[in-house]
């Protein structure tokens, strides 16, 4: 199967999408920098998915049971 | 020796005055809040000042001395406590106004009472960025902290009031937190020692929360052996922070003077000394040849560890805040704020991602360890910038300043290693910043590395002269 091609993830649709499911009110005065963020966490999200891992490798936030 | 004089010793100095006589609890406390009200104008570094609770814990000290008790080892140290901290009785901020509507706390933050318990006097809280979330030290609602080696450069951030707080002598010892450089940061702009040490040693309960996965307490000072002193206060198992390891304490002590003889120390290369100007690698370079380290290593990755440490911070911290965006979202400092809303929208694979990439890089700097004991980077790639500035240019390329500050620290608590900060001098003006990295768990091999510097005149933290 070949791979999609990356997509390039808009930081606008990605605002349009999935705020009005936060339920935060946003001035629109504040949306180019909400998007500025978005973008750089897109970038990184990017260059991570470059960097394939062995499935093997688990995530590493902290829990431990019975605590 | 004044009373002044004394308040510009280490906290183990001003202890040790304490235990001889030269001076009581009681004047010392007198003295430390008189000078916080000369300087603290200036410096901008407390928001609160419990002046009523330090008189009577300095009091208490007295009695116990004439009662001839044993006292303990930072008996009558004037300390305080980034504003994120809970102390009883006042409301804890965090740098935020929308958390100053709360109730004050109902009892001291694990770390506060353990500081008091060895014999730390609190003085009050201190300045810091809103919600942690920041390197600068400015903060939208209480103004900026300002940096004692030049009041109209930053302090760094988040924990700039204890930056500023121990290097113009306010106290002896801050605590402060670190979640992506936030003890390392204003340790290197304001020139004190600093200690960042391993991820769930010291218990943040009673702090209030940034990142949960990222966020670590710990000391700035103007001494090793205040390091060393404070940590061992802090240690110990704490059921209140889901975090804090259950192994049993290791207390330092005197161990910092063990000595490097032995110790394999490298100096990073490859991202850590990529993006940088000139003094952060004047800096490195000191060090480097004060320890006599010659090796150099590399850290594989490192620039995708501060990438998916960067990730895992805006989502954790956006998820902490949610409620606080839906209700009062206008109420946060927009810098904050915006990065908190961005943060709520992440695709959840990309958050996932950065903490699969957390194991595979935890694992990678593991196996250097097996061939270096020590590792050497510097905290920042400048020092103390202006207050205000928003821009930087490192190795040519112009690039918004407050992310770009972490560069260097991000990659190593996102890992939780522990770390000493140190200060050295490359120029008359301003201090550097030099992490010297040590493998989780071995706070004391740092401490030794650290107090070599120290005792070789290369790293010191001097109480900065105002007049200047």
């Amino acid at each position: 199967m070949r791979p999609m091609p990356d997509p390039d993830p808009d930081a606008d649709a990605l605002i349009d999408a999935l705020l009005p499911s936060t339920g935060i009110p946003m001035d629109p005065a504040w949306r180019p920098a909400v998007a500025a963020n978005l973008r750089v966490a897109a970038a990184i999200a990017k260059a991570l998915r470059d960097f394939p891992l062995p499935d093997s490798v688990e995530p590493a936030p902290v829990f431990e049971p019975g605590r | 020796m004044s009373l002044d004089d004394l308040l510009d010793r280490d906290a183990v100095g001003i202890a040790s005055a304490f235990r001889a006589g030269e001076a009581s609890a009681s004047e010392i406390a007198e003295a430390a809040l008189a000078r916080i009200e000369e300087r603290n104008p200036w410096l901008n570094a407390f928001t609160d000042v419990t002046a009523e609770r330090a008189r009577a814990r300095a009091a208490a000290l007295d009695a116990a001395r004439a009662r001839g008790e044993a006292l303990p080892p930072l008996a009558a140290a004037p300390v305080a406590a980034k504003n994120l901290f809970d102390l009883a009785g006042i409301v804890t901020r965090a740098g935020s106004r929308i958390n100053r509507d709360q109730r004050p706390a109902t009892a001291d933050a694990t770390a506060v009472a353990r500081l008091e318990a060895a014999g730390g006097v609190t003085l009050g809280a201190l300045n810091m960025g809103e919600y942690a979330y920041d390197f600068t030290g400015e903060n939208a609602h209480d103004g900026p902290s300002r940096n004692p080696r030049n009041t109209l450069r930053m302090t760094g951030g988040s924990s700039g009031g204890s930056g500023g707080a121990v290097a113009g002598g306010l106290a002896a010892i801050a605590l402060g937190s670190d979640t992506n450089g936030s003890i390392r940061v204003p340790s290197a702009f304001c020139g004190t020692f600093g200690l960042k040490p391993t991820y769930g040693r010291l218990s943040r309960a009673g702090a209030f929360p940034f990142v949960a996965s990222l966020d670590h307490v710990g000391p700035l000072a103007r001494s090793v052996r205040d390091l060393a002193a404070c940590y061992d206060a802090l240690l110990g198992p704490d059921p209140a922070d889901p975090a804090c390891t259950r192994r049993a304490a290791e207390p330092i002590g005197q161990g910092f003077e063990e000595g490097i003889e032995e110790l394999r120390i490298a100096r990073l290369g490859g991202w850590f000394a990529q993006h940088r100007m000139e003094e952060s690698d004047r800096a490195l370079d000191m060090v480097a040849g004060a320890l006599g380290a010659t090796a150099r290593a590399t850290m594989p990755k490192a620039e995708l560890a501060r990438g998916a440490a960067f990730l895992i911070t805006m989502a954790e911290a956006a998820e902490l805040h949610q409620s606080r965006l839906r209700a009062r979202a206008a109420d946060f400092d927009p810098a904050v704020r915006d990065r908190l809303i961005a943060g709520s929208l992440l695709p959840a694979a990309w958050v996932q991602a950065a903490q699969r990439f957390r194991r595979w890089f935890a694992a990678e700097v593991e196996e250097l360890f097996h061939y270096h004991d020590i590792l050497l980077a510097p905290s920042t790639p400048m020092p103390a910038p202006m207050i205000g500035t928003q821009e930087v240019t490192l190795d040519g390329v112009t690039m918004p300043l407050r992310p770009n500050i972490g560069l260097y620290t991000q990659p190593i608590s996102f890992i939780g290693l522990p770390v000493a900060a140190v200060p050295v001098w490359p120029s008359t003006a301003l201090p550097m910043g030099v992490q010297v990295i040590a493998p989780a768990w071995r706070e004391d091999l740092a401490l030794r590395v650290a107090r070599a510097l120290e005792a070789s005149g290369m790293a010191w933290a001097p109480v900065a002269s105002l007049e200047d």
